[in-house]
């Protein structure tokens, strides 16, 4: 039978030119009969012969009349969101078509089962309407934590349909009224299989059961790759802490960063750069949010670490394409860390004990089942590795950081959900005797979900945090105290209402930024250090938002839009500029002075963003989107990595705020059995106002900053070219083409950077290379590779000198004319886990990593200056590496149950 | 600073991985070398003044091959050099050492408000012209001021001391608007060598070869005997760039930190300063130059190019590199000795030749000494 319907696909292209022209009505019938029932009966009474499979109308109710209807019209109803298709034939039959894979997948599902698969009824098969969908919704659970369980998926396998769980766990999926095989995964936990028989919407709690291990030897698929491949927006990415833990790290530390930093799209500078560039944008472009409160710096020792603590991390997020409404603020990506809600059950705890760091984190119940708490902190002890230091002033030197993070979650009542989050960390670097560098981020948010009924949802977040450094000198005459810091504040609040086909998203938000920018004094009497103040800068932005997910067959569209308002608060004193000079200092003809609250400068930013898939088939898409992002903060730099003296600044009446557009196209394949699935997305960025910096500007302790900048356009393009196997054997690996490049936009020929000709960006890196791979060996051995390798990126080299006034002069005659060499870099990991028991209460792992395995030493920059060749002094060109030679490390993790 | 503190951070200095983190490599930059580069200056301190033209060298080509110092290689010769002033007067320079251009004697003197253009012409017929150039007015210097330093550094992986004099200008206080500063100094101390220790390798073996100038016959006196070339005065001119723009009030402008070495300090130290104000122009020339002396580490400002304000007649587009600049300069000479260190002078090292050899130096007595 199967066979003859697999024939008759074949021919229908030829025959089905008859179309129509035969009106075959259904005749009266009873409602409450299965579709098989109906079938047979509407066989008896007209001339027309129907092609199907008994097993897939038996289940079906008839709880209708289609008394009078057209016969295909009346089963195209019956059979609706059931992925099949009527084919009129030879004038008298009517052909159900579905595709035999279907059947497969089921059959094999079924026969893989290892014991027999539960099934579920929900509703009442008299309320039953037939072939329309209805709404199967609930929240999945972590067995083992009982907290929600964040991107787990849950699939309707014959109709090719799932979704995923939301930040809070819940999922919600339309399917047509009758029986489906669900399918429920979420990585590390037990796959779910079960019946789900639905007649009307109703609602389902799932539990998950914790795998043992990472990974066994049953395939355990990636569902952060499956929901990616189902997410509407192209360019999203969740990462699961499973993924960040076994990648091989700068000192066996787990990190979310430099698990980012792997992604296709995303580059850094080098090794010891905080800031990452995501698809040819600035660091300053990446809003990076813990538990929703906005992080600033999250780098521990100049970037060779992060500093979230990877156990206390449920999940991160990362936003590079089309960003979702609800964030605002920034350009080019969206990190959003979530961090556990702890343990409601009982006292938990893991951590680990490194060359440098050390790190605890536990979690429990503090009421059973409705109150949790987790904290976790982590601190360095890398000053013996300096002290064993050959050199002199690394030996003087000493480092030391910290982190500490905490969370307290309620769940009020079965509609509220209540979470309050604190995070910190410091770093101090003191270099030498003589100067100290310390730079610390806080944040403080509280998060409440509620349900306020089913399908209707309002999330509110209230959050503050403060970045701040300080730069001490202790050498007498030159003693200086520089302090630098950021604070801000964000309320947030958003409803989410699903119905049918859409989910409406809709809310404000109002952020408040207080820019500390400097004060530099001097710390001994005879120090020749002038004292500097800027002044502070104020704003508030508020923002308004809509967008709707609406589900049309096999195209998604996610419409919204963004509206929001910049205010720059007074007191402020803008300098003014006469109009027929450039801005700068010399010709500043007065300045405005705006009192206290009262308005300098606003901007209204306007923010469409849409964003669409459509399923070719079961297994491709093409996904599109366009957006246009505000950006109001601006970090200020001319260096080449961020450094630790880098400084935000407002936007104002002569520093506009950056503009983004960006448009990508991508195509998704998920391959069928063989756990591979690959995507190519193209892009291209433009972004107006860019603040870039003028020959010769000196940024730092500048007060009227707009005179050190230049206005300028960024142009970027590019693709990404992506494999990612999942199994036994997993990984990625992807190719990432960028082009990302700037040109001033002023007319006066003094500010003009490479006259007005486009140049490549600081950070431009066309052509990235990214391997990473995972065996597991055993149950006990994971092993794991990381390859990256990426064009040299762009610095300003000289080309002549010559001498005048007895100053030797070096001319650089371009910007960004010269490549530093090309950046490569293996790295290997095993994790070796020490027992393997279900139920022990202590399970340890080591974790032996070797970072820069041949040893490259990589180019961080390349500078130039005079060097000794004998009595003589010759120009000569230096490249300066943060690695110079293969790292090893290792970690002894632990997780106590 | 930003680039001691790289090399602190980076991993490579720790004892399980020796090698270095700074290494050499061999870069492929295009060469764009060759433009004329201008350096000269109109003052309103009497004449002559003088206009050096060259041609700009290779980054990599060291100015001269041959010797620890840098002459300038490629000058441009037989040129025909003026300066135009805003009353239609012209003055000639002419060629006095190649490439080396000066103004007669009793010829133009700057003036403070009045504007210059420097008008070349090359042997090959192609012309150059400086934008116009007003001079300044000059608020003048208060005073100066000496003060110990001592700073700590390290040498071989040592760290080691090293103690000497700050000296400082206090301009006296501008008005509040923008005015723009350059400084320049020479240093001049006495020397003593020992020419008739010198030796030179003969089959393996050192033999006594001092040089004639040791033992010179005075011309006036034929039984007076002496050397020669035992005692010289070396000039040690500024060779970085000193600018301010800010409103400086009394504050100190830090000259020069005059090292306690190589007998800087044992005698006196004749310090002659000038403190040139200039255009606003030359300011951002002088300026960028000050921050190509604080580059090279990830962290440092990224070096830019250096503008200019000579153009070519013919070729907008051509590149011309230097400056020519209209200052009025205010100046203070004063010696510095010992008394301000709080520490022995270090003496100099034995010098077994002519004193003639070492960079700046003469055997003739200056007039000030």
């Amino acid at each position: 039978m199967r066979y003859t319907i697999l024939a008759l696909i074949l021919i229908l292209p030829l025959t089905s030119v008859y179309s129509q022209s035969t009106n075959f009505k259904v005749p009266e019938h009873k409602v409450g009969i299965s579709l098989t029932q109906l079938i047979t009966q509407i066989e008896e009474q007209e001339e027309v012969k129907i092609f199907y499979l008994p097993e897939w109308t038996d289940e079906l109710m008839v709880n209708k009349s289609y008394a009078g209807q057209n016969v295909k019209t009346a089963l195209e109803s019956i059979l609706i969101g059931r992925n099949f298709q009527i084919r009129l034939i030879y004038n008298y039959g009517l052909v159900l078509l579905r595709d035999p894979k279907i059947d497969e997948i089921r059959a094999d599902i079924i026969s893989q089962a290892e014991d027999e698969i539960p099934s579920y009824n929900f509703g009442d098969t008299n309320n039953a309407k037939w072939g329309e969908e209805v709404t199967l919704n609930g929240t999945i659970f972590s067995d083992a934590t009982s907290e929600p369980l964040i991107g787990a998926t849950i699939y309707a396998n014959e109709i090719d349909k799932g979704v995923a769980s939301d930040a809070n766990g819940k999922y919600n999926i339309r399917l047509p009224v009758g029986e489906h095989l669900m399918t429920i995964q979420g990585l590390n936990y037990e796959t779910q299989t079960f019946f789900v028989k639905i007649y009307e919407s109703s609602k389902f709690d799932i539990t998950l059961q914790e795998n043992p291990y990472t990974l066994d030897e049953i395939i355990v698929e990636d569902n952060a790759i499956n929901e990616s491949f189902q997410n509407v927006t192209s360019g999203t990415t969740r990462i699961s802490l499973e993924e960040i833990k076994k990648a091989p790290s700068m000192m066996g530390e787990a990190d979310i960063i430099k698990s980012v930093q792997l992604l296709p799209g995303v580059n850094s500078v080098g090794e010891a750069s905080a800031g990452f560039n995501v698809r040819g944008g600035t660091a300053d472009q990446n809003l990076i949010l813990l538990d929703n409160g906005i992080i600033f710096n999250p780098n521990h020792l100049f970037g060779f670490f992060s500093s979230f603590h990877p156990d206390a991390v449920k999940d991160v997020t990362f936003y590079k394409g089309s960003i979702p409404i609800q964030y605002g603020g920034k350009i080019s990506s969206v990190l959003d860390v979530r961090q556990k809600d702890g343990n409601s059950k009982r006292l938990k705890g893991s951590g680990g004990i490194g060359l440098i760091t050390s790190r605890l984190m536990l979690e429990g119940p503090i009421v059973k089942n409705k109150v949790s708490f987790m904290v976790a902190g982590r601190s360095s002890y890398s000053d013996w590795l300096l002290k064993r230091a050959k050199d002199d002033e690394l030996r003087q030197s000493s480092t030391i950081f910290y982190d500490f993070t905490g969370k307290i979650s309620a769940l009020v009542n079965k509609k509220h959900k209540l979470s309050a989050s604190i995070y910190h960390s410091n770093d101090k670097f003191k270099l030498s005797s003589d100067t100290l560098y310390s730079w610390q981020n806080s944040s403080v948010a509280i998060n409440l979900e509620r349900t306020i009924k089913e399908g209707v949802y309002h999330i509110s977040s209230l959050s503050a945090g403060n970045y701040s450094y300080t730069i001490e000198d202790e050498d007498p005459l030159e003693s200086f105290d520089w302090k630098y810091g950021v604070n801000n504040f964000q309320a947030k609040s958003y409803f989410l209402w699903r119905k049918k086909n859409h989910l409406l998203t809709a809310g404000l938000d109002l952020t408040g930024y207080e820019i500390k920018r400097g004060v530099l004094k001097p710390q001994s009497a005879v120090s020749t250090i002038e004292e500097i103040k800027l002044n502070n800068e104020r704003s508030i932005i508020t923002g308004a938002f809509i967008s709707d997910e609406i589900q049309l067959g096999k195209l998604a569209v996610i419409p919204g839009i963004r509206l929001s308002n910049f205010a720059l608060l007074g007191p402020y004193d803008q300098p003014q500029y006469d109009p027929n000079e450039p801005v700068n200092d010399y010709s500043i003809t007065g300045a405005k002075s705006f009192g206290e609250n009262k308005i300098a400068k606003t901007y209204f930013g306007l923010e469409p963003r849409i964003a669409a898939k459509y399923n070719l088939n079961l297994r491709s898409s093409i996904k599109a989107s366009v957006s246009r992002n505000f950006q109001y903060l601006h970090l200020i730099s001319n260096t080449t990595a961020i450094s630790p003296i880098d400084s935000w600044v407002s936007s104002n009446e002569y520093i506009k705020p950056q503009i983004g557009y960006q448009y990508s196209l991508g195509y998704f394949y998920q391959a069928d059995k063989s756990n591979i699935s690959t995507s190519v997305e193209v892009f291209y960025k433009n972004i107006d106002n860019v603040p870039e910096y003028r020959n010769g500007a000196n940024l730092s302790l500048k007060q009227n900053i707009e005179t050190e900048l230049v206005n300028s356009e960024a142009d970027i393009r590019g693709a990404e070219f992506s494999l990612i196997k999942e199994g036994r054997l997993s990984g990625q690996l992807s190719y990432t083409y960028s082009s990302s490049r700037r040109r001033t936009t002023t007319p006066d020929e003094a500010l003009q950077i490479n006259n007005n000709s486009f140049f490549p960006s600081n950070y431009d890196q066309p052509h990235n290379v990214k391997i990473n791979t995972n065996y597991d060996i055993s149950k006990r051995f994971v092993f794991s590779v990381n390859f990256n390798a990426a064009t040299g990126r762009p610095i300003s080299a000289p080309s002549e000198r010559f001498l005048i006034n007895n100053v030797i002069v070096t001319n650089y005659p371009e910007r960004n004319n010269y490549r530093i060499p090309t950046y490569h870099r293996l790295d290997m990991s095993l994790l070796i886990r020490t027992n393997h028991k279900k139920d022990k209460k202590w399970e340890g792992s080591w974790t032996l990593t070797v970072y820069n395995v041949y040893g490259r030493k990589n180019a961080f920059s390349v500078f130039f200056e005079d060097g000794q060749d004998g009595r003589y002094r010759y120009p000569k060109a230096y490249k300066l590496s943060i690695l110079g030679s293969v790292f090893p490390s290792v970690t002894y993790n632990f997780i106590i149950k | 600073m930003m680039r001691k503190l790289v090399l602190v951070l980076s991993f490579c200095s720790l004892i399980l991985f020796i090698n270095g983190c700074v290494d050499e490599i061999k870069i492929g930059i295009p060469s764009n070398a060759d433009h004329l580069v201008v350096d000269g200056m109109i003052t309103d301190l009497p004449g002559p003044y003088t206009i050096t033209l060259s041609y700009s060298n290779d980054y990599f080509e060291p100015f001269s091959p041959n010797k620890d110092d840098y002459n300038i290689r490629d000058l441009v010769q037989e040129a025909s050099v003026s300066v135009i002033d805003d009353q239609g007067n012209e003055e000639v320079f002419a060629e006095i050492s190649p490439g080396v251009y000066q103004s007669s004697v009793d010829g133009m003197r700057g003036q403070i408000g009045t504007s210059y253009v420097l008008k070349i012409e090359l042997e090959n017929g192609k012309k150059y012209e400086s934008l116009a150039e007003i001079m300044p007015q000059n608020v003048g210097i208060k005073d100066y001021a000496i003060d110990y330093t001592s700073k700590k550094y390290l040498a071989d992986n040592l760290e080691k001391t090293k103690d000497g004099l700050n000296i400082s200008l206090i301009p006296n206080g501008f008005d509040g608007t923008y005015e723009f500063y350059r400084w320049r100094w020479e240093g001049t101390y006495q020397v003593e060598t020992n020419p008739e220790l010198k030796t030179k390798n003969v089959e393996g073996q050192q033999v006594p070869d001092p040089p004639p100038c040791t033992l010179e016959t005075i011309p006036d006196d034929v039984n007076d005997v002496r050397c020669k070339c035992c005692i010289c005065w070396v000039t040690e001119p500024s060779n970085s760039s000193i600018v301010s723009s800010k409103t400086l009030g009394d504050s100190k402008t830090l000259l020069h930190f005059l090292e306690n070495t190589q007998g800087r300090l044992t005698g006196k130290y004749y310090f002659y300063a000038q403190q040139l104000s200039i255009t606003k122009e030359a300011y951002e020339f002088w300026n960028i130059i000050k921050q190509q002396e604080d580059s090279g580490s990830p962290f440092s400002i990224t070096n830019t190019e250096v503008p200019s304000n000579i153009v070519s007649i013919e070729d907008k587009n051509e590149k011309v590199m230097g400056f020519f600049s209209a200052a009025s300069v205010k100046d203070i000479a004063f010696f510095v000795n010992k008394s301000y260190l709080k520490t022995d002078p270090v003496p100099m090292d034995v010098f077994k030749n002519d004193c003639r050899v070492l960079k700046y130096s003469t055997n003739v007595k200056p007039s000030f000494w």
